[in-house]
């Protein structure tokens, strides 16, 4: 893995499709594991179902000062509406993924753009839609080399709901191989 | 020390627990909320009592009442419930009973911006109760201070038998962050100086002290029948008009905070020393005033921060002794408070930063004001 | 031990006007206290803002002088910290009905092991007279010139309708009941409330030809009936009465502190 001295992510989503859980896995494992640091913050509203949400996470390797993003390096969204609207500060080179069934085709090759039928993978693939949080997980982890594939396998099991542990490591696994 | 991810709002509750308290009464409200939802998860694990009351203003006094009864106890609310508990403020402040009030703030007035960080209530904070009184704030900035001030708060209001408030905002409350959590070995508690238990006489003299002394109070059922009252009181705790009395204790309250400010005070100075322009900044705007400062460091230019963690009582001298004659930009989430604190102490005008839109001033803001000031 | 054991003696003479009634219902609570041998150690006596506020400063116990209208929140917070102590409120009919409303209603729904006492002298006596919400309407106070247009309170009505588990009224004109009722309702394990109704010449009767103590508690004792008598009487014949006795009493109820501890238990907490 490159060194990290600081990064920027963004997850968006509609309330309720678990990928704000996803930002805060990101977070606590980044902690855990590479002995960084990291913050995550929900977007706070008081809508939690149904409307678009984000969660923003920063990494760094000193304390971090100003909590939120400026220049974000990576972005996930699950939805055109959340995409569309949390699309700021977004910096160029950034790596953008989306997923293919929920968000409408976007080209600007001023970003790098996966498409990924993240929700489909999960609900279809795995056998259950929740394990979504630790696909993008694992999808990003690949993607921005923040975390190995060994360390999720460490992390996951014991980070969700007892009797989840399975169906979440073969979502990791597969994480790993969409990309 | 065990790293932690969790917002603001649960590192309080955590600290508050290792600090000792076992009484929390409060009310629900946005942005605070959630500190409430986990001391309610908390205390009863260990043996403590959480109650939601009917407002913020029942719930200052159940927490009164149970430190008056011996309990550690705290209570947290944010804006409108903050303008609520002002009346009981003042009376902790009056009977001298140690209590923690943790106030989260948003952008105010009136029912204003639940969601949105501000820095509002620091004037109210000092002032918000009637009649002149004693007072404590406290505004950390990063999340391991957020833990450790809180222990600190409580340490501070049964030392000195005072209200402690302590000052969090929106951004602060809901942003998970890494938190080294000290082991309990690694913490000062500090408990309640009490006089000795089993006497049933009234000719103890409680609030009688030296200048400058908290007063020996016993705690309710400790055998002293003694009187908390919120009426001006004698030496004894009992309701008087005699204007030397009134006097007497008066003084002493403020001069039980007023002669250990030097202890109570803390602040951060960073890279100020060789700095030709130092910003005066609290709580998490502080946090963005030093990512600038380290940005324009990197291009060389001389720039430094002065950040109070203690409040109240104002660090006149440390202010002085940090910033001497060197330029003071005052940053602040408000249309300007603080900044009359240190114009005064100062005695000359000072540029400020001032942001009460709801949204953080950010690094780049602060970037390019430092640069028109330098 | 004497009842005078429970007042601070030193601090007497107390403040009250001559004939006050409050007076006669600090004698019956501190009896009460008496009756009982209650240690003075273990009780805690609260009270709000007003001449009935005042008489914290004559009890001899662990007393605390609030604010207008939130002693039972205090009271509460100290019955939570310490169950296993008497926890007593003495309340104003302003401080306990008007601006402590709330505090009452809610006290009452949680059923905690508070015993409240409201003095109800239908007027605000500290601060001049100005009306209440339990002054007679039509009655002349400093607020209410032409007399007042709002109706009562029944306040042994709203403490069961809020839930509490003893309410009952008694009259100052009849002391060595009061003494008793109060002595049962402390006997009582959950929110109590006794309502004392009280005269207060000065600020109320004054301005309504009931201009002295004499007058104004025969006034009073023309007004009320005890409820075994007024059993027996046509309801048309009783109804501008107040009725006098135990209203409520429900021992089934569990007490809140008590189911505090259970939950500490649920929630694997140590004592
Ligand atoms: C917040 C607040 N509002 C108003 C007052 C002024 N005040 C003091 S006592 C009182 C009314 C007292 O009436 P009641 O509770 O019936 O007691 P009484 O004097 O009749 O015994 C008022 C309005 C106050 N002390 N505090
Ligand atoms: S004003 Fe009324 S209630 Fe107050 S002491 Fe005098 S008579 Fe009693
Ligand atoms: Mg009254």
């Amino acid at each position: 893995m490159k060194e990290i001295t600081h990064y920027e992510l963004r997850f968006s989503a509609i309330g309720g499709q678990g990928i704000i859980t996803a930002g805060a896995m990101l977070a606590e494992a980044v902690v855990q594991y590479k002995g960084l640091y990291a913050i995550h913050s929900p977007r706070y509203t008081a809508q939690v179902r149904g409307g678009p949400t984000k969660v923003d996470v920063i990494v760094d390797k000193n304390p971090i000062y100003f909590p939120k993003t400026t220049s974000v390096d990576y972005y996930l969204s699950t939805s055109e509406k959340s995409f569309r609207t949390y699309f700021q500060d977004i910096k160029e080179g950034a790596i953008i993924v989306l997923d293919s069934n929920l968000v409408e085709e976007f080209n600007d090759p001023k970003y790098r753009i996966y498409r990924i039928p993240l929700i489909e993978t999960a609900a279809k693939e795995i056998g259950n839609v929740v394990t979504v949080s630790t696909l993008s997980l694992a999808v990003t982890a690949k993607l921005t080399g923040l975390l190995t594939r060994e360390e999720l396998e460490d992390f996951i099991p014991k980070r969700v709901p007892r009797g989840y542990e399975e169906i979440n490591l073969k979502a990791v696994r597969l994480g790993y191989t969409l990309v | 020390m065990k790293k932690v991810v969790m917002p603001g709002n649960e590192t309080v509750a955590h600290a508050a627990i290792a600090a000792g308290c076992r009484f929390y009464a409060g009310y629900p409200i946005t942005p605070s909320s959630e500190l409430a939802a986990e001391m309610s998860k908390l205390l009863p694990r260990v043996g403590g009592k959480f109650i939601q009351m009917e407002d913020e203003i029942a719930s200052m006094a159940a927490a009164i009442g149970a430190s008056v009864a011996g309990m550690k106890s705290m209570t947290a609310t944010s804006g409108p419930g903050f303008s609520l508990k002002q009346e009981h403020i003042g009376l902790a402040c009056m009977m001298e009973v140690p209590v923690v009030i943790v106030n989260v703030m948003r952008g105010g007035p009136s029912t204003g911006l639940p969601t949105h960080p501000a820095q509002g209530d620091v004037m109210q904070a000092r002032w918000g109760t009637h009649g002149d009184h004693p007072i404590i704030v406290l505004a950390p900035a990063f999340p391991t201070e957020i833990y450790m001030e809180t222990i600190r708060a409580f340490n501070l209001a049964e030392r000195y038998r005072n209200p402690v408030i302590l000052l969090l905002d929106e951004i602060l409350a809901h942003t998970y962050e890494v938190v080294e959590v000290p082991e309990e070995d690694e913490i000062t508690l500090e408990e309640r100086k009490l006089p000795p238990s089993g006497l049933d006489r009234l000719d103890f003299y409680t609030y009688e002290r030296h200048e400058g002394d908290p007063p020996l109070l016993p705690n309710f059922f400790q055998g002293y029948n003694f009187h908390f009252e919120s009426l001006a009181h004698d030496e004894m705790g009992f309701p008087t008009t005699d204007p030397e009395k009134v006097a007497y204790l008066s003084h002493l309250r403020e001069a039980k905070i007023e002669k250990h400010k030097e202890k109570i005070w803390k602040n951060e100075s960073y890279l100020v020393e060789d700095a030709e322009l130092v910003v005066f900044a609290y709580g998490s705007v502080a946090r963005a005033a030093k990512e600038a400062i380290d940005r324009l460091r990197a291009e060389g230019e001389k720039v430094g921060l002065f950040r109070p963690i203690t409040l109240w009582p104002f660090p006149d001298k440390p202010l002085k002794r940090a910033v001497g004659k060197k330029k003071v930009l005052v940053a602040e989430m408000n249309l300007g408070q603080m900044v009359y604190e240190v114009e005064r102490v100062l005695r000359r005008d000072v540029a400020t930063l001032l942001k009460a839109d709801g949204t953080p001033i950010s690094p780049v803001e602060f970037t390019e004001k430092l640069r028109e000031e330098l | 031990m004497s009842y005078m054991d429970y007042v601070r003696t030193f601090k007497l003479p107390h403040s009250w006007c001559p004939g006050c009634g409050i007076g006669t219902i600090m004698q019956a609570m501190v009896r009460a206290f008496d009756a009982l041998k209650w240690k003075r150690e273990d009780i805690a006596f609260i009270t709000g803002i007003g001449c009935s506020g005042r008489m914290s400063t004559y009890v001899n116990a662990n007393t605390m002088h609030t604010t207008h209208g939130r002693p039972l929140a205090f009271a509460t917070g100290v019955k939570l910290a310490r169950p296993e102590k008497h926890v007593v409120v003495v309340s104003g009919d302003g401080d306990a009905l008007a601006i402590g409303g709330n505090h009452f209603i809610h006290a009452a729904r949680r059923n905690i092991d508070i015993k409240l006492i409201i003095i109800n002298n239908s007027v605000y006596g500290m601060t001049g007279g100005q009306v209440s919400p339990t002054t007679p309407q039509m009655f002349r106070t400093q607020t209410t010139p032409y007399g007042n247009i709002e109706p009562n309170f029944d306040v042994v009505k709203l403490a069961i309708a809020a839930g509490a588990t003893f309410v009952a009224r008694e009259s100052v004109t009849r002391p060595r009941n009061l003494a008793k009722l109060i002595e049962r309702s402390f006997q009582h394990k959950g929110f109590s409330v006794v309502e004392a109704i009280s005269n207060c010449h000065i600020n109320l009767g004054r301005r309504n030809k009931l201009k002295d103590q004499i007058t104004m508690l025969r006034w009073i004792n023309d007004r009320i009936i005890p409820m075994n008598v007024a059993k027996r009487k046509d309801p048309e014949e009783i109804k501008d009465k107040i009725i006098l006795g135990v209203f409520h009493e429900d021992k089934e109820r569990k007490e809140y502190t008590e189911l505090y501890e259970e939950l500490i238990q649920r929630a694997g907490g140590k004592k």
